[in-house]
């Protein structure tokens, strides 16, 4: 790559784009009208509202015992209008006054006895105005309520500090700065973060499908140039005005803030609350490999358009999967936690935040910085093979790259390791983020939705459109009697053992209570019934969860690794799949059972009847359905507070399951490895 | 009829047995273009007829080094395009009829960019602007935005932006495409110039009369092959026709039959 080259072109579409008026309003005229506009029309807005509710005078009813001399309290005509309805609280309802005293019976005697009255004032809290005079008229009361209880003192001969034993003050000690930043922290980093986005989003298009739509792009390709060149040229381009979009941003919101706060301290403290130089230096920085990130992302997107029109499309819905996390500092709780300052894009949002109210650390800083700029390399790699794909840069079809168009896709028997891979990662990243939302937010439901909607749903998605043989990549064949006996075997003996390991790991390992106990909240077994609990716990993880380990990881692995590092892979991608690490292991190594199941078998069916058998029976030991005896030795094995573990008779018949379960499966894989090598005569 | 298959060392485009694959449908490759093999001499003319689909775009962005081909190679002017395309691309002028220019750069910035690409040193660039500007007559629009200019006028532009680095191979896909009388004219104009100036020029059109009028020799290319490449009375003479619209139908039908 030549420097020179690349900053030949990097000048020319900086010219080019500074000529575009969408670039400019975008990178200058937004920030620059946007914050003073928002605060200058938001603070009047809030000023004249409360202006005419203070100018109002508010329309007030007093009714009961004594009614006089509490009207003679509300006296002041600046601020009551006192009105008299034969139905105020019909009054009240229309609108026609805006609150109602009501005073008690024997009010007067009450008051003048020494002893306490109670006074309602009804209001209707829907309006704003009846808001007003209700807190208006308990102003007034409590005044009078100081006033009253002066005199009772008097009367007494008793010291005003008498009623008064204490006196406490609430003292805020977060400073001003923190307060202030506090307040702003909420939502100037998902603007900001648009802003950057919006603030690239004409360049990336303009600069890919723009130039494909005018056809230069043939025309750079013919000059000695190479197609990198060409992509660092353009990207720096976009990389720039993103930058530039994101200062002027920044610099006009702190500019506006500063007025503004300047202004509601009063003028003797100009600029005193202005946010400090160090942070806004910070946010500036981490801002910077922001900005090359989703220049990045937007220009891979972009150059798959060969209009300018399509470009739009496209990058529209990548401008909103930008805001999403953008918008969880906005969210209030958030914090940058050890896995949310890995997650692109979030991170910058929580790591401003933080910094608003100076909270985040130096290596959450560097966290940040490093991970969004790893992000953003990966997504300039992407952008950079893009580029040198004749299909796209002189693509005359709209859309995905030629090669990934399902029609052009091969059909398969069996997806690639690749395939495998990706659907693997892209289900436990639906689960990282969106799953384990969804579980503590819907419990049960929360876990049906996670298995059919994050496990299955994508795995068949992919597997449909990747043109592979779903019979095959999922082993749905009918199994043999003797695979069919096996699992039984094996899964109804592992069904004992699994429960017996988790007993030992327990004594070596112990589970956190307080995770236990969380856990068995979230999930809420006790409200449902027991159909449902086994359906969602038991049979849709023995679908879904088999589905994708046993069926395509297995399928798409198999062929290029040994059989035990197959094992290994699906078993320890099973069991990270359950999050918790303490769950995980025993997961993974029920994990190599059911892979045995289907490995000998060639059936998924088999490894779901394994799945089915263990969950399952966990579910009834968990919800006391077993059988009386039955529920009795597990209880004792497992109860909470000796987990004895199983007896050894208990055990020693269970294990001759397994052992006769793993005979059948050997005997039947060997029936099936000779059916398959000798053809039928 | 390996008859115009000859490697000439006078020859500024040599072509031998270009193959371009495409992916298909269901993975299986499309074949763009088959074998191409031929030659275009300097101070020839060739043009490339062939129906839409039969390979000429893909060819002629092969010549040029926009794209790879699958197999075969390309010498363009003496230099092997394949080992080293950017010595081959400073010697080719490429225009597309679809090609359109900067819109908010002025022809001047347009020139000034391309001559830069060339690696051109800027007072070069500034006086082959003067000369070309003065000899296509662009003066007046020189220092205008390009999406303020005419068709005729933006398609000036782009004859500068070719002739700017002083290429002696021209490749022109379709260089008139949609273009009226006039500024077809100033392309017909700049290819015999060319010619006159001993370049190679190949240039892909559908307009029979044009193809008359400017080829020394015409190639026909259907479903990715080239069918001939011969002097248009050659032609005629071979196919027993009177003008090159029937040739052309004689040798497409000849190959459709077969």
């Amino acid at each position: 790559m030549r420097l020179r080259t690349v900053l030949v072109i990097f000048r020319k579409e900086v010219l080019d784009m500074l000529r575009d008026r969408r670039t400019l309003v975008a990178m200058i005229g937004i920030p620059l009208v946007l914050y003073p506009a928002l605060f200058v029309f938001g603070s009047q807005a809030a000023i004249m509202q409360q202006d005419k509710l203070d100018a109002a005078k508010s329309r007030v009813a007093v009714r009961g015992e004594g009614a006089e001399l509490v009207s003679s309290w509300l006296n002041d005509k600046e601020k009551y209008l006192l009105l008299d309805f034969s139905d105020p609280e019909a009054a009240l309802r229309n609108g026609k006054v805006d609150a109602i005293v009501e005073l008690p019976d024997g009010f007067l005697k009450l008051v003048n006895l020494g002893q306490t009255a109670k006074i309602n004032v009804r209001y209707d809290a829907s309006d704003t105005t009846s808001q007003e005079a209700s807190r208006r008229v308990v102003e007034t009361l409590n005044d009078q309520y100081d006033e009253l209880l002066k005199q009772r003192l008097t009367n007494a001969g008793l010291p005003e500090s008498f009623a008064r034993p204490l006196e406490v003050e609430k003292v805020n000690v977060a400073s001003a700065e923190k307060t202030t930043g506090a307040m702003l922290g909420l939502l100037m980093p998902l603007i900001m973060i648009v802003m950057v986005g919006v603030g690239a989003f004409y360049p990336a298009i303009d600069l890919t499908a723009g130039e494909k739509e005018r056809g230069t792009f043939e025309t750079l390709l013919s000059t000695p140039t190479q197609s990198l060149e060409i992509l660092a040229g353009k990207f720096l381009t976009v990389f720039s005005i993103a930058v530039i979009t994101g200062i002027t941003n920044l610099g006009s919101m702190v500019t506006t803030l500063a007025f503004q706060f300047a202004q509601l301290q009063g003028t003797d403290s100009e600029l005193a609350i202005s946010i400090p130089v160090g942070r806004v230096v910070l946010i500036f920085v981490s801002m910077i490999p922001l900005a090359f990130l989703i220049s990045a992302v937007m220009m891979s997107v972009a150059v798959l358009a060969r209009s300018f029109r399509e470009g739009q499309s496209l990058l529209t819905p990548v401008l909103i999967l930008i805001v999403f996390p953008a918008a969880l500092a906005t969210v209030p709780g958030t914090r940058l936690t050890a896995a949310t300052q890995l997650m692109p894009i979030a991170n910058f949002s929580l790591l401003f935040k933080e910094l608003m109210v100076s909270q985040a650390s130096i290596e959450a800083v560097l966290v940040v910085l490093i991970s969004t700029t790893v992000y953003a390399a990966i997504a300039l790699i992407i952008a950079a093979r893009m580029f040198q794909r004749e299909d796209v840069v002189l693509s005359v079809d709209a859309g995905l790259p030629i090669t990934l168009r399902r029609s052009m896709i091969p059909p398969r028997d069996v997806p690639t390791p690749g395939m495998s891979l990706f659907i693997l990662s892209l289900c436990l990243l639906l689960l990282f983020y969106a799953g384990s939302y969804i579980q503590a937010q819907f419990g049960l439901k929360g876990v049906a939705a996670t298995q059919w909607l994050l496990f299955l749903t994508p795995t068949l998605f992919v597997l449909w459109y990747a043109r592979v043989n779903l019979r095959n990549a999922l082993s749905l064949r009918i199994p043999s009697l003797g695979g069919f006996i096996g699992a039984l075997l094996l899964g109804a003996g592992w069904v004992v053992w699994s429960q017996q390991l988790s007993v030992w790991q327990d004594w070596v390992w112990p589970f956190p209570e307080a995770l236990a106990n969380e856990m068995a909240k979230l999930l809420q077994f006790e409200d449902a019934p027991l159909p449902i609990l086994l359906l969602v716990l038991a049979v849709s993880p023995a679908i879904c969860e088999e589905v994708l380990f046993r069926g395509a990881l297995m399928s798409g692995l198999r062929k290029s690794m040994p059989a035990w590092a197959l094992f290994l892979c699906v078993s320890i991608a099973f069991g990270v799949s359950h999050l918790v690490l303490q769950r995980m292991t025993i997961t993974a190594v029920s994990g190599i059972v059911l892979t045995y199941m289907v490995w000998r078998s060639g059936s998924l069916f088999t490894g779901m009847i394994g799945h089915v058998l263990v969950n399952g029976v966990a579910v009834l030991i968990q919800s006391q359905s077993l059988p009386p005896a039955a529920q009795e030795i597990a209880n004792t094995a497992l109860g909470s507070e000796h987990r004895a573990g199983f007896p050894l008779w208990l055990l020693g018949v269970t294990a001759v399951f397994c052992v006769m379960g793993v005979a059948a499966l050997e005997l039947s894989a060997k029936r099936r490895r000779a059916d398959l090598t000798d053809p039928p005569s | 009829m390996d008859s115009f298959v000859t490697n000439r060392s006078g020859a500024l485009i040599q072509a031998e047995h270009l193959r371009k694959e495409f992916h298909g449908p269901g993975g299986k490759p499309i074949v763009a273009v088959a074998d191409a093999t031929f030659y275009v001499e300097a101070g020839e003319i060739f043009g490339l007829l062939g129906p839409n689909g039969a390979g000429k775009t893909t060819l002629l962005r092969m010549l040029a080094t926009i794209i790879t081909p699958t197999s075969g190679h390309r010498v363009i002017a003496g230099h092997p395009a394949d080992t080293s395309p950017n010595v081959a691309r400073r010697h080719v002028g490429f225009l597309s009829g679809n090609t359109r220019v900067y819109g908010r750069l002025t022809p001047r910035e347009v020139l000034r960019y391309f001559g830069q690409l060339y690696e051109m040193a800027l007072p070069a660039i500034a006086q082959r602007t003067e000369e070309l500007s003065s000899s296509l007559d662009m003066n007046s629009f020189l220092d205008r935005r390009c999406d303020t200019l005419s068709t005729g006028q933006t398609q000036k532009v782009s004859i500068a932006r070719v002739l700017l680095h002083d290429p002696d191979v021209l490749i022109l896909d379709e260089p008139t495409l949609g273009l009226d009388i006039m500024a077809r004219t100033t392309i017909l104009e700049f290819v015999q110039q060319a010619k006159r100036r001993n370049h190679s020029i190949i240039f892909s059109t559908h307009d029979m009369g044009e193809a008359e009028l400017l080829c020394d020799r015409i190639g026909i290319i259907f479903n990715g092959e080239i069918l001939c490449a011969s002097p248009l009375d050659e032609l005629m003479r071979q196919t027993q026709t009177t003008n090159l619209h029937d040739a052309f139908l004689a040798v497409i039908n000849r190959k459709a039959a077969a």
